[in-house]
Protein backbone atom coordinates (compact mmCIF):
# COMPACT_ATOMS: atom_id res chain seq x y z
CA UNK A 1 0.00 0.00 0.00
CA UNK A 2 1.32 3.39 -0.86
CA UNK A 3 1.11 5.20 2.41
CA UNK A 4 2.42 8.44 0.99
CA UNK A 5 2.59 10.26 -2.28
CA UNK A 6 6.37 10.10 -2.34
CA UNK A 7 7.88 8.43 -5.36
CA UNK A 8 10.00 5.32 -5.18
CA UNK A 9 12.96 7.45 -6.13
CA UNK A 10 12.32 9.80 -3.20
CA UNK A 11 12.03 6.89 -0.80
CA UNK A 12 15.19 5.22 -1.96
CA UNK A 13 17.17 8.44 -1.97
CA UNK A 14 16.15 9.32 1.57
CA UNK A 15 18.53 8.20 4.28
CA UNK A 16 15.97 7.39 6.96
CA UNK A 17 14.83 3.93 7.91
CA UNK A 18 11.12 4.53 7.48
CA UNK A 19 11.49 5.63 3.87
CA UNK A 20 13.27 2.44 3.00
CA UNK A 21 10.63 0.46 4.82
CA UNK A 22 7.94 2.04 2.70
CA UNK A 23 9.94 1.27 -0.40
CA UNK A 24 10.19 -2.34 0.77
CA UNK A 25 6.46 -2.64 1.34
CA UNK A 26 5.76 -1.39 -2.15
CA UNK A 27 7.98 -3.93 -3.85
CA UNK A 28 8.35 -7.00 -1.70
CA UNK A 29 5.55 -8.94 -3.38
CA UNK A 30 6.90 -8.27 -6.83
CA UNK A 31 10.37 -9.33 -5.81
CA UNK A 32 9.13 -12.50 -4.14
CA UNK A 33 7.04 -13.37 -7.18
CA UNK A 34 9.98 -12.73 -9.47
CA UNK A 35 12.16 -15.15 -7.52
CA UNK A 36 9.41 -17.70 -7.01
CA UNK A 37 8.76 -17.95 -10.74
CA UNK A 38 12.40 -18.36 -11.57
CA UNK A 39 13.50 -20.71 -8.84
CA UNK A 40 10.35 -22.72 -8.28
CA UNK A 41 11.19 -22.68 -4.61
CA UNK A 42 9.54 -20.57 -1.95
CA UNK A 43 12.51 -21.02 0.37
CA UNK A 44 14.97 -19.91 -2.27
CA UNK A 45 12.71 -17.01 -3.20
CA UNK A 46 12.55 -15.90 0.43
CA UNK A 47 16.31 -16.10 0.84
CA UNK A 48 16.94 -14.21 -2.37
CA UNK A 49 14.38 -11.55 -1.51
CA UNK A 50 15.98 -11.06 1.90
CA UNK A 51 19.41 -10.74 0.35
CA UNK A 52 18.12 -8.41 -2.36
CA UNK A 53 16.53 -6.00 0.06
CA UNK A 54 19.53 -6.20 2.38
CA UNK A 55 21.75 -5.27 -0.57
CA UNK A 56 19.36 -2.50 -1.55
CA UNK A 57 19.41 -1.14 1.99
CA UNK A 58 23.19 -1.25 2.15
CA UNK A 59 23.62 0.24 -1.30
CA UNK A 60 20.82 2.77 -1.44
CA UNK A 61 23.21 5.69 -1.05
CA UNK A 62 24.68 4.83 -4.42
CA UNK A 63 21.32 5.03 -6.14
CA UNK A 64 20.96 8.06 -8.42
CA UNK A 65 17.45 8.91 -9.60
CA UNK A 66 18.76 10.43 -12.82
CA UNK A 67 20.01 7.00 -13.79
CA UNK A 68 16.57 5.44 -13.83
CA UNK A 69 13.64 4.16 -11.90
CA UNK A 70 14.18 2.88 -8.38
CA UNK A 71 12.20 -0.27 -9.13
CA UNK A 72 14.46 -1.02 -12.07
CA UNK A 73 17.46 -0.52 -9.82
CA UNK A 74 15.98 -2.94 -7.32
CA UNK A 75 15.28 -5.55 -9.98
CA UNK A 76 18.78 -5.12 -11.24
CA UNK A 77 19.98 -6.23 -7.84
CA UNK A 78 17.42 -9.03 -7.83
CA UNK A 79 18.50 -10.39 -11.18
CA UNK A 80 22.12 -10.36 -10.10
CA UNK A 81 21.30 -12.21 -6.92
CA UNK A 82 19.37 -14.73 -8.97
CA UNK A 83 22.24 -15.24 -11.38
CA UNK A 84 24.59 -15.62 -8.44
CA UNK A 85 22.36 -18.23 -6.87
CA UNK A 86 21.96 -20.10 -10.13
CA UNK A 87 25.69 -20.19 -10.46
CA UNK A 88 26.28 -21.49 -6.98
CA UNK A 89 23.15 -23.45 -6.39
CA UNK A 90 22.25 -21.61 -3.25
CA UNK A 91 21.38 -18.09 -2.17
CA UNK A 92 24.21 -16.24 -0.56
CA UNK A 93 23.47 -14.37 2.67
CA UNK A 94 26.47 -12.11 2.83
CA UNK A 95 24.53 -8.86 2.95
CA UNK A 96 22.03 -10.26 5.42
CA UNK A 97 24.88 -11.37 7.65
CA UNK A 98 26.55 -8.04 7.28
CA UNK A 99 23.38 -6.33 8.45
CA UNK A 100 22.83 -8.81 11.25
CA UNK A 101 19.70 -10.32 9.73
CA UNK A 102 18.94 -13.89 10.77
CA UNK A 103 17.57 -16.37 8.27
CA UNK A 104 13.79 -16.48 8.53
CA UNK A 105 12.06 -19.83 8.63
CA UNK A 106 8.93 -20.13 6.56
CA UNK A 107 5.60 -21.35 7.76
CA UNK A 108 3.30 -23.35 5.52
CA UNK A 109 1.26 -20.20 5.04
CA UNK A 110 4.36 -18.28 3.99
CA UNK A 111 5.24 -20.95 1.45
CA UNK A 112 1.74 -20.96 0.04
CA UNK A 113 1.76 -17.21 -0.23
CA UNK A 114 5.12 -16.99 -1.98
CA UNK A 115 4.20 -19.79 -4.36
CA UNK A 116 0.99 -17.96 -5.18
CA UNK A 117 2.97 -14.82 -5.98
CA UNK A 118 4.99 -16.81 -8.48
CA UNK A 119 2.07 -18.58 -10.00
CA UNK A 120 1.02 -17.28 -13.37
CA UNK A 121 -2.40 -18.76 -12.67
CA UNK A 122 -2.75 -15.75 -10.44
CA UNK A 123 -3.66 -13.85 -13.55
CA UNK A 124 -6.61 -16.04 -14.37
CA UNK A 125 -9.85 -14.22 -13.99
CA UNK A 126 -8.35 -10.82 -14.48
CA UNK A 127 -9.72 -8.71 -17.29
CA UNK A 128 -7.80 -9.63 -20.41
CA UNK A 129 -6.19 -6.24 -20.82
CA UNK A 130 -4.94 -6.24 -17.22
CA UNK A 131 -3.72 -9.83 -17.41
CA UNK A 132 -1.84 -9.12 -20.62
CA UNK A 133 -0.25 -6.03 -19.14
CA UNK A 134 0.78 -7.77 -15.93
CA UNK A 135 2.12 -10.76 -17.84
CA UNK A 136 4.12 -8.56 -20.19
CA UNK A 137 5.57 -6.32 -17.49
CA UNK A 138 5.86 -8.55 -14.43
CA UNK A 139 6.41 -11.99 -15.88
CA UNK A 140 8.10 -11.22 -19.18
CA UNK A 141 9.80 -8.17 -17.61
CA UNK A 142 9.24 -5.94 -20.57
CA UNK A 143 9.36 -2.20 -20.31
CA UNK A 144 6.22 -0.10 -20.19
CA UNK A 145 7.10 1.81 -23.32
CA UNK A 146 7.68 -1.35 -25.31
CA UNK A 147 4.35 -2.81 -24.20
CA UNK A 148 2.60 0.43 -24.96
CA UNK A 149 4.04 0.51 -28.45
CA UNK A 150 2.95 -3.05 -29.11
CA UNK A 151 -0.56 -2.40 -27.85
CA UNK A 152 -0.68 0.95 -29.59
CA UNK A 153 -1.65 2.73 -26.43
CA UNK A 154 0.02 5.09 -24.00
CA UNK A 155 2.52 4.14 -21.35
CA UNK A 156 0.22 5.59 -18.70
CA UNK A 157 -2.54 3.22 -19.72
CA UNK A 158 -0.23 0.24 -19.48
CA UNK A 159 0.96 1.34 -16.06
CA UNK A 160 -2.63 1.66 -14.88
CA UNK A 161 -3.53 -1.79 -16.18
CA UNK A 162 -0.54 -3.33 -14.42
CA UNK A 163 -1.31 -1.53 -11.21
CA UNK A 164 -4.96 -2.54 -11.20
CA UNK A 165 -4.20 -6.08 -12.20
CA UNK A 166 -1.72 -6.52 -9.40
CA UNK A 167 -4.05 -4.98 -6.88
CA UNK A 168 -6.78 -7.41 -7.87
CA UNK A 169 -4.40 -10.34 -7.78
CA UNK A 170 -3.16 -9.41 -4.33
CA UNK A 171 -6.67 -9.20 -2.98
CA UNK A 172 -7.42 -12.65 -4.35
CA UNK A 173 -4.55 -14.22 -2.47
CA UNK A 174 -5.46 -12.54 0.73
CA UNK A 175 -3.14 -9.55 0.71
CA UNK A 176 -5.13 -6.37 0.88
CA UNK A 177 -3.64 -3.07 0.05
CA UNK B 1 -0.26 -15.86 15.94
CA UNK B 2 3.13 -15.51 14.33
CA UNK B 3 3.84 -12.77 11.83
CA UNK B 4 4.15 -13.66 8.19
CA UNK B 5 7.43 -13.73 6.32
CA UNK B 6 7.13 -10.35 4.66
CA UNK B 7 6.34 -8.67 7.98
CA UNK B 8 9.23 -10.35 9.76
CA UNK B 9 11.58 -9.37 6.96
CA UNK B 10 10.23 -5.85 7.13
CA UNK B 11 11.06 -5.72 10.84
CA UNK B 12 14.53 -7.08 10.23
CA UNK B 13 15.17 -4.44 7.60
CA UNK B 14 13.82 -1.73 9.85
CA UNK B 15 16.18 -2.71 12.64
CA UNK B 16 19.09 -2.90 10.22
CA UNK B 17 18.24 0.50 8.78
CA UNK B 18 18.00 2.03 12.23
CA UNK B 19 21.33 0.53 13.22
CA UNK B 20 22.77 1.91 10.01
CA UNK B 21 21.45 5.38 10.84
CA UNK B 22 23.04 5.27 14.26
CA UNK B 23 26.41 4.13 13.02
CA UNK B 24 27.16 7.15 10.86
CA UNK B 25 29.09 7.34 7.60
CA UNK B 26 32.57 6.57 8.90
CA UNK B 27 31.56 3.38 10.64
CA UNK B 28 29.61 2.33 7.57
CA UNK B 29 32.67 2.72 5.41
CA UNK B 30 34.79 0.69 7.77
CA UNK B 31 32.19 -2.04 7.85
CA UNK B 32 32.04 -2.11 4.10
CA UNK B 33 35.77 -2.47 3.82
CA UNK B 34 35.90 -5.26 6.33
CA UNK B 35 33.31 -7.26 4.55
CA UNK B 36 34.64 -6.45 1.11
CA UNK B 37 31.16 -5.68 -0.08
CA UNK B 38 31.00 -2.65 -2.32
CA UNK B 39 27.38 -3.00 -3.23
CA UNK B 40 25.04 -4.95 -5.39
CA UNK B 41 26.66 -4.07 -8.67
CA UNK B 42 30.02 -5.42 -7.74
CA UNK B 43 28.55 -8.27 -5.79
CA UNK B 44 27.11 -9.59 -8.99
CA UNK B 45 30.33 -9.47 -10.82
CA UNK B 46 31.56 -11.87 -8.19
CA UNK B 47 28.78 -14.16 -9.28
CA UNK B 48 29.15 -13.75 -12.99
CA UNK B 49 32.89 -13.30 -13.34
CA UNK B 50 34.99 -16.28 -14.05
CA UNK B 51 36.70 -15.54 -10.82
CA UNK B 52 36.76 -17.83 -7.98
CA UNK B 53 36.62 -18.11 -4.33
CA UNK B 54 37.19 -21.00 -2.07
CA UNK B 55 36.97 -20.47 1.60
CA UNK B 56 39.33 -22.10 3.97
CA UNK B 57 39.02 -22.95 7.59
CA UNK B 58 41.36 -20.90 9.67
CA UNK B 59 41.55 -22.31 13.12
CA UNK B 60 44.88 -21.75 14.73
CA UNK B 61 46.50 -21.54 11.34
CA UNK B 62 45.61 -22.45 7.84
CA UNK B 63 44.82 -26.10 7.36
CA UNK B 64 44.12 -27.93 4.16
CA UNK B 65 43.09 -31.45 4.99
CA UNK B 66 45.47 -31.34 7.91
CA UNK B 67 48.52 -30.44 5.83
CA UNK B 68 50.88 -27.65 6.81
CA UNK B 69 51.22 -25.03 4.14
CA UNK B 70 54.24 -23.24 2.79
CA UNK B 71 53.73 -20.02 0.92
CA UNK B 72 56.04 -19.30 -2.01
CA UNK B 73 54.29 -16.78 -4.27
CA UNK B 74 54.49 -13.13 -3.25
CA UNK B 75 52.13 -10.21 -3.49
CA UNK B 76 54.20 -7.72 -5.45
CA UNK B 77 51.64 -4.96 -5.88
CA UNK B 78 48.37 -3.74 -4.46
CA UNK B 79 46.87 -0.63 -6.02
CA UNK B 80 43.47 0.99 -6.50
CA UNK B 81 41.90 1.45 -9.91
CA UNK B 82 38.29 2.33 -9.10
CA UNK B 83 35.65 2.10 -6.40
CA UNK B 84 34.65 -1.38 -7.58
CA UNK B 85 36.08 -3.81 -10.08
CA UNK B 86 34.42 -6.54 -12.09
CA UNK B 87 35.66 -8.80 -14.85
CA UNK B 88 39.35 -8.64 -15.67
CA UNK B 89 41.11 -9.91 -18.77
CA UNK B 90 44.51 -9.43 -20.38
CA UNK B 91 45.36 -8.99 -24.01
CA UNK B 92 46.88 -6.70 -26.60
CA UNK B 93 49.61 -5.61 -24.19
CA UNK B 94 47.15 -4.32 -21.63
CA UNK B 95 44.87 -5.42 -18.86
CA UNK B 96 41.18 -4.72 -19.40
CA UNK B 97 39.02 -4.30 -16.33
CA UNK B 98 35.32 -3.65 -15.85
CA UNK B 99 34.43 -0.71 -13.65
CA UNK B 100 30.88 -1.68 -12.64
CA UNK B 101 30.14 1.57 -10.86
CA UNK B 102 30.82 3.78 -13.85
CA UNK B 103 30.07 1.06 -16.42
CA UNK B 104 33.37 1.55 -18.12
CA UNK B 105 36.08 -0.72 -19.43
CA UNK B 106 39.43 0.41 -18.09
CA UNK B 107 42.54 -0.20 -20.13
CA UNK B 108 45.46 -0.55 -17.74
CA UNK B 109 49.17 -0.47 -18.44
CA UNK B 110 50.61 -3.67 -16.94
CA UNK B 111 53.96 -1.99 -16.21
CA UNK B 112 52.92 1.33 -14.70
CA UNK B 113 49.51 0.15 -13.42
CA UNK B 114 48.02 3.38 -14.72
CA UNK B 115 44.64 3.58 -16.41
CA UNK B 116 45.42 4.44 -20.02
CA UNK B 117 41.86 4.74 -21.30
CA UNK B 118 38.33 4.63 -20.00
CA UNK B 119 35.81 3.24 -22.46
CA UNK B 120 32.16 3.88 -21.57
CA UNK B 121 29.99 0.87 -22.30
CA UNK B 122 26.81 2.89 -22.54
CA UNK B 123 25.22 0.53 -20.08
CA UNK B 124 22.67 1.49 -17.51
CA UNK B 125 23.57 1.08 -13.86
CA UNK B 126 19.93 0.79 -12.98
CA UNK B 127 18.97 -1.67 -15.66
CA UNK B 128 18.22 -5.23 -14.77
CA UNK B 129 21.17 -7.49 -15.34
CA UNK B 130 24.77 -7.77 -14.50
CA UNK B 131 27.81 -5.58 -14.55
CA UNK B 132 29.89 -5.13 -17.66
CA UNK B 133 31.49 -8.34 -18.84
CA UNK B 134 34.92 -8.08 -20.40
CA UNK B 135 36.96 -10.57 -22.37
CA UNK B 136 39.76 -10.42 -24.89
CA UNK B 137 40.43 -12.45 -28.00
CA UNK B 138 39.35 -12.96 -31.61
CA UNK B 139 41.11 -9.73 -32.53
CA UNK B 140 39.22 -7.50 -30.17
CA UNK B 141 38.19 -6.64 -26.67
CA UNK B 142 34.61 -7.66 -25.95
CA UNK B 143 32.26 -6.16 -23.46
CA UNK B 144 28.63 -6.73 -22.63
CA UNK B 145 26.50 -4.25 -20.76
CA UNK B 146 22.84 -3.80 -20.12
CA UNK B 147 21.15 -1.46 -22.52
CA UNK B 148 19.38 1.57 -21.06
CA UNK B 149 15.95 0.96 -19.60
CA UNK B 150 14.77 -1.43 -16.99
CA UNK B 151 14.69 -4.28 -19.47
CA UNK B 152 16.59 -2.94 -22.40
CA UNK B 153 18.42 -6.20 -22.97
CA UNK B 154 22.11 -6.82 -23.34
CA UNK B 155 24.40 -5.17 -25.83
CA UNK B 156 27.69 -6.59 -26.92
CA UNK B 157 30.48 -4.17 -27.73
CA UNK B 158 33.45 -4.92 -29.92
CA UNK B 159 36.38 -2.70 -29.00
CA UNK B 160 39.33 -2.22 -31.32
CA UNK B 161 42.45 -2.42 -29.15
CA UNK B 162 44.41 -0.31 -31.65
CA UNK B 163 42.14 2.69 -31.34
CA UNK B 164 40.16 1.94 -28.19
CA UNK B 165 37.11 2.69 -30.29
CA UNK B 166 33.91 0.67 -30.28
CA UNK B 167 33.61 -0.80 -33.75
CA UNK B 168 30.35 -2.66 -33.20
CA UNK B 169 27.52 -2.37 -30.74
CA UNK B 170 24.92 -5.10 -31.15
CA UNK B 171 21.87 -5.91 -29.06
CA UNK B 172 21.63 -9.59 -28.22
CA UNK B 173 18.33 -11.38 -28.86
CA UNK B 174 16.32 -11.07 -25.67
CA UNK B 175 15.04 -14.64 -25.78
CA UNK B 176 18.57 -15.98 -26.12
CA UNK B 177 20.12 -13.70 -23.54
CA UNK B 178 17.79 -13.06 -20.60
CA UNK B 179 20.85 -13.20 -18.36
CA UNK B 180 24.42 -13.16 -19.57
CA UNK B 181 27.13 -14.92 -17.61
CA UNK B 182 30.33 -14.60 -19.56
CA UNK B 183 32.08 -14.31 -22.91
CA UNK B 184 34.41 -17.08 -23.95
CA UNK B 185 36.70 -16.95 -26.95
CA UNK B 186 36.91 -20.39 -28.50
CA UNK B 187 39.03 -21.03 -31.59
CA UNK B 188 38.91 -17.39 -32.56
CA UNK B 189 35.17 -17.13 -32.15
CA UNK B 190 33.44 -15.23 -29.37
CA UNK B 191 30.67 -17.07 -27.54
CA UNK B 192 28.28 -15.47 -25.10
CA UNK B 193 27.12 -17.78 -22.33
CA UNK B 194 23.61 -17.02 -21.22
CA UNK B 195 21.02 -18.51 -18.94
CA UNK B 196 19.45 -20.38 -21.85
CA UNK B 197 22.37 -21.31 -24.05
CA UNK B 198 25.38 -20.00 -25.92
CA UNK B 199 25.39 -17.39 -28.68
CA UNK B 200 28.14 -17.40 -31.24
CA UNK B 201 29.19 -13.94 -32.41
CA UNK B 202 30.76 -12.88 -35.65
CA UNK B 203 34.30 -11.79 -34.68
CA UNK B 204 34.16 -8.79 -37.00
CA UNK B 205 30.60 -7.52 -36.86
CA UNK B 206 29.71 -8.86 -33.38
CA UNK B 207 26.39 -10.01 -34.76
CA UNK B 208 24.96 -13.32 -33.54
CA UNK B 209 25.72 -16.12 -35.96
CA UNK B 210 24.44 -19.14 -34.15
CA UNK B 211 22.80 -20.32 -31.00
CA UNK B 212 23.06 -23.50 -29.00
CA UNK B 213 19.97 -23.86 -26.86
CA UNK B 214 20.09 -25.68 -23.56
CA UNK B 215 17.39 -28.19 -22.72
CA UNK B 216 15.55 -26.75 -19.78
CA UNK B 217 13.79 -29.41 -17.75
CA UNK B 218 10.53 -28.46 -16.11
CA UNK B 219 11.24 -26.63 -12.91
CA UNK B 220 14.77 -25.79 -13.94
CA UNK B 221 14.60 -22.42 -15.63
CA UNK B 222 18.35 -21.94 -15.53
CA UNK B 223 21.24 -24.35 -15.49
CA UNK B 224 23.55 -24.48 -12.53
CA UNK B 225 26.61 -23.77 -14.62
CA UNK B 226 27.76 -23.64 -18.22
CA UNK B 227 31.15 -23.49 -19.86
CA UNK B 228 32.58 -24.12 -23.30
CA UNK B 229 35.39 -26.64 -23.57
CA UNK B 230 36.87 -27.46 -26.94
CA UNK B 231 34.01 -27.85 -29.34
CA UNK B 232 31.42 -28.57 -26.69
CA UNK B 233 29.16 -26.65 -24.38
CA UNK B 234 29.10 -28.24 -20.94
CA UNK B 235 26.04 -27.63 -18.84
CA UNK B 236 25.67 -28.65 -15.24
CA UNK B 237 21.98 -29.22 -14.58
CA UNK B 238 20.27 -28.95 -11.25
CA UNK B 239 19.16 -32.53 -11.62
CA UNK B 240 22.73 -33.73 -11.24
CA UNK B 241 23.87 -34.30 -14.80
CA UNK B 242 26.51 -32.80 -17.02
CA UNK B 243 24.97 -32.31 -20.43
CA UNK B 244 27.24 -31.74 -23.38
CA UNK B 245 26.26 -30.04 -26.61
CA UNK B 246 28.14 -30.04 -29.87
CA UNK B 247 28.75 -26.44 -30.86
CA UNK B 248 28.73 -27.18 -34.57
CA UNK B 249 25.42 -29.00 -34.71
CA UNK B 250 23.85 -27.44 -31.57
CA UNK B 251 22.75 -30.91 -30.54
CA UNK B 252 23.06 -32.57 -27.18
CA UNK B 253 25.59 -35.35 -27.44
CA UNK B 254 25.82 -36.64 -23.88
CA UNK B 255 24.22 -36.46 -20.47
CA UNK B 256 26.27 -37.99 -17.70
CA UNK B 257 25.52 -38.15 -14.00
CA UNK B 258 27.70 -36.05 -11.72
CA UNK B 259 29.73 -38.45 -9.55
CA UNK B 260 29.83 -36.12 -6.56
CA UNK B 261 27.04 -34.59 -4.54
CA UNK B 262 26.34 -30.88 -4.33
CA UNK B 263 28.15 -29.80 -7.49
CA UNK B 264 27.52 -26.24 -8.58
CA UNK B 265 30.26 -25.81 -11.16
CA UNK B 266 32.35 -27.96 -13.45
CA UNK B 267 35.54 -27.13 -15.30
CA UNK B 268 36.79 -29.67 -17.85
CA UNK B 269 40.55 -30.29 -17.58
CA UNK B 270 43.07 -32.67 -19.07
CA UNK B 271 42.97 -34.67 -15.84
CA UNK B 272 39.21 -34.91 -15.59
CA UNK B 273 36.29 -32.78 -14.53
CA UNK B 274 36.99 -30.36 -11.72
CA UNK B 275 33.87 -29.83 -9.68
CA UNK B 276 33.12 -27.05 -7.25
CA UNK B 277 30.84 -28.42 -4.56
CA UNK B 278 28.66 -26.70 -2.06
CA UNK B 279 30.27 -26.21 1.30
CA UNK B 280 33.67 -25.30 -0.04
CA UNK B 281 34.72 -28.61 -1.52
CA UNK B 282 36.72 -29.05 -4.70
CA UNK B 283 36.79 -32.43 -6.40
CA UNK B 284 38.40 -33.95 -9.47
CA UNK B 285 36.60 -36.82 -11.17
CA UNK B 286 37.27 -39.00 -14.15
CA UNK B 287 34.08 -40.53 -15.39
CA UNK B 288 32.40 -42.04 -12.35
CA UNK B 289 35.61 -42.14 -10.30
CA UNK B 290 36.44 -39.38 -7.86
CA UNK B 291 40.21 -38.88 -8.07
CA UNK B 292 40.42 -36.51 -5.14
CA UNK B 293 38.16 -34.39 -3.05
CA UNK B 294 39.26 -31.62 -0.76
CA UNK B 295 37.41 -29.63 1.84
CA UNK B 296 38.55 -26.06 1.38
CA UNK B 297 36.27 -24.06 3.60
CA UNK B 298 32.71 -22.93 3.78
CA UNK B 299 32.10 -21.51 0.31
CA UNK B 300 33.70 -21.89 -3.06
CA UNK B 301 33.84 -20.40 -6.51
CA UNK B 302 35.29 -21.31 -9.85
CA UNK B 303 38.87 -22.53 -9.84
CA UNK B 304 41.30 -21.11 -12.36
CA UNK B 305 43.12 -23.93 -14.12
CA UNK B 306 46.50 -23.40 -15.79
CA UNK B 307 47.98 -26.60 -17.13
CA UNK B 308 48.55 -28.83 -14.15
CA UNK B 309 47.91 -26.10 -11.59
CA UNK B 310 44.69 -24.91 -9.99
CA UNK B 311 44.53 -21.45 -8.46
CA UNK B 312 41.73 -20.68 -6.07
CA UNK B 313 40.98 -17.63 -4.02
CA UNK B 314 40.18 -18.59 -0.45
CA UNK B 315 38.49 -16.72 2.32
CA UNK B 316 37.34 -17.52 5.78
CA UNK B 317 33.89 -16.18 6.46
CA UNK B 318 34.55 -16.08 10.19
CA UNK B 319 37.63 -13.87 9.85
CA UNK B 320 41.24 -13.88 8.81
CA UNK B 321 42.97 -12.86 5.65
CA UNK B 322 41.95 -14.07 2.24
CA UNK B 323 44.46 -16.31 0.51
CA UNK B 324 45.41 -17.42 -2.97
CA UNK B 325 45.85 -21.17 -2.95
CA UNK B 326 47.77 -23.16 -5.50
CA UNK B 327 46.79 -26.82 -5.93
CA UNK B 328 48.25 -29.62 -7.96
CA UNK B 329 45.53 -30.58 -10.37
CA UNK B 330 46.43 -34.25 -10.57
CA UNK B 331 46.72 -34.92 -6.84
CA UNK B 332 44.79 -32.09 -5.24
CA UNK B 333 47.71 -31.32 -2.98
CA UNK B 334 48.27 -27.74 -1.95
CA UNK B 335 51.47 -26.30 -3.31
CA UNK B 336 51.29 -22.84 -1.83
CA UNK B 337 49.12 -20.46 0.12
CA UNK B 338 49.59 -16.73 -0.11
CA UNK B 339 48.03 -14.23 2.25
CA UNK B 340 46.33 -11.37 0.42
CA UNK B 341 46.15 -7.75 1.56
CA UNK B 342 42.58 -7.17 0.32
CA UNK B 343 39.32 -8.95 0.89
CA UNK B 344 37.29 -10.57 -1.84
CA UNK B 345 37.89 -11.24 -5.50
CA UNK B 346 36.04 -10.17 -8.62
CA UNK B 347 38.23 -11.61 -11.31
CA UNK B 348 41.58 -13.21 -12.01
CA UNK B 349 43.74 -13.12 -15.09
CA UNK B 350 47.26 -14.02 -16.11
CA UNK B 351 49.52 -11.13 -17.10
CA UNK B 352 52.93 -12.34 -18.16
CA UNK B 353 54.20 -14.43 -15.28
CA UNK B 354 51.92 -12.77 -12.77
CA UNK B 355 48.37 -13.25 -11.60
CA UNK B 356 46.21 -10.14 -11.35
CA UNK B 357 43.30 -10.32 -8.92
CA UNK B 358 40.61 -7.65 -9.01
CA UNK B 359 38.84 -6.99 -5.73
CA UNK B 360 35.43 -5.67 -4.75
CA UNK B 361 36.92 -2.50 -3.29
CA UNK B 362 38.48 -1.56 -6.60
CA UNK B 363 42.00 -2.80 -5.99
CA UNK B 364 44.23 -5.01 -8.06
CA UNK B 365 46.59 -7.35 -6.29
CA UNK B 366 49.44 -8.80 -8.28
CA UNK B 367 50.74 -12.17 -7.17
CA UNK B 368 54.01 -13.43 -8.59
CA UNK B 369 54.24 -17.24 -8.44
Amino acid sequence: MRSSSRTDEDLLSAADALSFEEFYVRHVDMVLGYFARRTGSAEMAADLASETFAAALAGRRRYRPRKGAAAAWLFGIASRKLADAQRKGYAERRMCKRLGMERLDLTDADIAYIEALGDTALLEGLPAAQADAVRAHVIDERDYDEIAAELQTSEAVVRKRVSRGLATARRRIGRHE
Amino acid sequence: MSQDFTTRLQLQLREAALRDERRGPFARRLAGLRHGMPGPAAATAVALAAALVIAVVLAGGLRWGGERQVSHPKVVADFALADNLGFISSGFGSVWVADPKNLEVLRVDPRTHQVLTRIPTGGDTNAAGGDPIVSTGAGAVWAIARAPGSDGGHRVLRIDPDTNGITARVKLPARQAPLVFAIQIVDGRPWVLTAVGAIQLDPVTARPRGFVAIDQPAGEPYPMWAIIAGDELWVLSRSGTVDRYDLASARKTASDPVPVAGAWSVVPTDEGSLYGLQGGVLALAKGDDVVWQRQLGTTSRIPFVMGGTVWVHASDMAGGRDRLIELDLRSGKVRSSTGLPEFGIMGLTVVGDDLWLGTPNGHVMIVRP
